[in-house]
């Protein structure tokens, strides 16, 4: 501060400079501190959404692989497709005698 | 401490702090000082001191090194000053070339104004210049800068600069002549 201030007539608190400093030291270092954890979490979340992701896929398709082996060979219309036979009315019924009440069946009047 | 060996501590995100602490040390009281004469009260130049830090520790990777970092530092402040002045006049840009009526009411109210001192003539001559000539003139009185770094600071031609500062010398010369006759 040169002499020409003291013709201003500008007043400081006391000991202003040295709070002044340490507030905006605190204020913007503590904001570079928070940034950098914040960083820091939001990439350990990733990382664990990324391997819950990945293991729920892996989880679903490896179900998708063994699916096609659990089919049931004694269903009428599985039968069917695997002797490449027609599929008639009969085969029908009798699934649907199987498989569905008839209490359940809607008969309009 | 070298303006170059601080840049790069500022630039190094593990040195950083270290940096930004000495920043504050070398140039925070010049820096309040600067805004203080352009904002008038003490509470109003400690809000657009912090602002003009913040914007300091969020921009000093983009700094590119064609002024001085003093001089970047004092643009930013500047710039910060200007900002305040139109928030506080409600304008959406602040009239430089116009006198601020509210003056002598801002020095008045702040508690941290010695109205004892020589210092109303002084302020009562300033109060009659327009913010650009006060800029200026208190850029060079005061802060000791050099034309070319208030040009660079308020992005204006450095000969209009001298022109408005050697008007302004005389004005207060002549007034002050007059005063003390």
């Amino acid at each position: 501060m040169n002499q020409h201030y003291n013709k201003l007539g500008f007043k400081i608190p006391q000991n202003y400079f040295q709070k002044s400093k340490d507030q905006i030291l605190g204020t913007n270092i503590n904001y570079q501190t928070k940034k950098n954890k914040y960083n820091y979490r939001s990439t350990f979340q990733l990382l664990v959404a990324a391997i819950f992701l990945t293991s729920i896929l892996y989880l679903n398709f490896s179900k998708l692989n063994t699916e096609p082996n659990n089919f049931s060979s004694e269903s009428p219309i599985i039968s069917t497709i695997l002797l490449n036979e027609e599929i008639t009315d009969e085969y029908i019924i009798d699934y649907l005698t199987d498989k569905i009440a008839v209490n359940e069946i809607y008969i309009p009047k | 401490m070298k303006e170059g060996t601080l840049l790069k501590l500022l630039k190094n995100p593990n040195s950083k702090n270290k940096g930004f602490t000495l920043l504050v040390g070398l140039y925070h009281e010049k820096t309040y000082w600067m805004i203080r004469k352009m904002v008038l009260s003490h509470d109003s130049a400690n809000d657009v001191l912090q602002n003009t830090y913040i914007r300091i520790f969020k921009g000093i990777e983009n700094f590119k090194e064609k002024s001085k970092l003093s001089t970047w530092i004092y643009r930013i402040a500047y710039n910060e000053c200007i900002r305040f002045l139109s928030t506080e006049s409600k304008l959406k840009k602040v009239e430089l070339d116009s006198n601020d009526d509210n003056y002598s009411r801002k020095l008045y109210a702040d508690e941290y104004f010695d109205a004892e001192n020589l210092s109303l003539k002084f302020h009562q001559i300033l109060s009659e210049l327009s913010l650009r000539q006060r800029n200026i003139f208190n850029m060079k009185y005061f802060d000791e800068l050099k034309f070319s770094e208030i040009s660079k600071i308020t992005d204006m031609n450095i000969n209009t600069i001298k022109s408005i500062y050697y008007s302004v010398e005389k004005i207060i010369k002549k007034e002050i002549d007059e005063s003390t006759l």
